[in-house]
């Protein structure tokens, strides 16, 4: 019984990373802060074929309050230094659009950053920082098709 | 021991039993022995080990077989339903455990949209256009930059030319 109770303990630990999607700066915004925050948005979608493309994690941020903007901004930056690929717009010295393909996780999948600040846009600038995590099979042509249909 | 050619008792039995298993037995108590675990109905550990190891199954013990057989039958149904569990069932929910099944879920300022598919898929496809409203924009950008480049080299081009072109005429 000991026995088996330790099997389980150790299988429950090496469950923990995987859950955790570890090694990104930015999984620590998925910490649940936002939830009740009445100036934040958060979108989770997980499970098989998550927006009908092979995507196992969709998970993003919006955010309106300015602190919560930079530090968004900051971490993203951290992981985006880890990037294999990536196409980055700065304005003013700061992200304005962002999309970084990372190294893929222990599980093999395919990670994606987006990162938006509205308030660099040219037309119709708002208030507005949008984060958007993505983790799948999915590369990264069907990313950018996803986004620009 | 008893040699004739009949076993009166349980107890003599299992000494003959223990004698054949040490090899003290002659030809003649061989066969004794084997009628008597064929024929009689005693039983006990030694002389059940005996009938099984010499292969003996007899007709009196045909009520045995029967409660026997009934076990064997249920003991290898349990086990094959255990093992169509394990074979068919384990995979399956491991499938199932391993390939979670969609969830939506959405915080907006606070308050929760659980399962709802539509509204929360709404709510990504905002997200989405705007990534590809600002990917557009990036794109006209890099566009109206190399533009710009293109221009600047003509314009470059146009002055070294006229500029050459005056040195010529000074000559």
């Amino acid at each position: 019984m000991k026995r088996i109770s330790i099997i389980i303990a150790v299988m429950a630990l090496a469950t923990l990373p995987a859950l955790a999607q570890s090694g990104l700066h930015i999984n620590s915004l998925f910490d649940g802060r936002y939830k009740k925050n009445p100036y934040a948005a958060e979108y989770i979608v997980t499970g098989p074929a998550a927006l009908d493309i092979d995507l196992e994690i969709y998970h993003s941020l919006k955010v309106t309050q300015k602190e919560q903007q930079e530090l968004i901004e900051s971490l993203v930056n951290k992981d985006g230094a880890t990037a294999i690929d990536k196409e980055v717009q700065l304005r003013n010295g700061k992200i304005y659009y962002g999309f970084y393909v990372l190294p893929p996780s222990k599980k093999k999948l395919n990670r994606y950053i987006f990162f938006l600040n509205q308030n660099l846009a040219k037309k119709s600038p708002k208030n507005m920082v949008t984060l958007i995590y993505m983790e799948g099979k999915a590369t990264p042509s069907q990313i950018k098709h996803l986004i620009r249909k | 021991m008893n040699t004739s050619h009949h076993i009166s008792n349980q107890n003599e039995l299992e000494q003959l039993i223990e004698r054949y298993f040490d090899g003290e037995t002659s030809i003649q108590e061989e066969q004794l022995l084997r009628e008597a675990l064929a024929n009689s109905q005693w039983t006990s550990e030694t002389i059940d080990e005996a009938r099984f190891a010499m292969g003996y199954f007899t007709a009196h013990r045909q009520e045995r077989k029967e409660a026997s057989k009934f076990n064997r039958i249920s003991i290898i149904g349990i086990a094959a339903t255990i093992a169509i569990l394990l074979t068919v069932g384990i995979p399956a929910l491991s499938h199932r455990w391993s390939t979670p099944q969609p969830e939506y879920i959405a915080y907006v300022n606070g308050k929760v949209i659980a399962n709802n598919q539509e509204a929360v898929m709404s709510l990504i496809e905002q997200d989405l256009n705007n990534m590809g409203m600002a990917t557009h924009e990036m794109d006209n950008a890099i566009a109206d930059d190399m533009n710009d480049i293109s221009d600047a080299t003509q314009y470059m081009t146009n002055e070294l030319s006229s500029l050459g072109e005056a040195i010529e005429l000074d000559d």
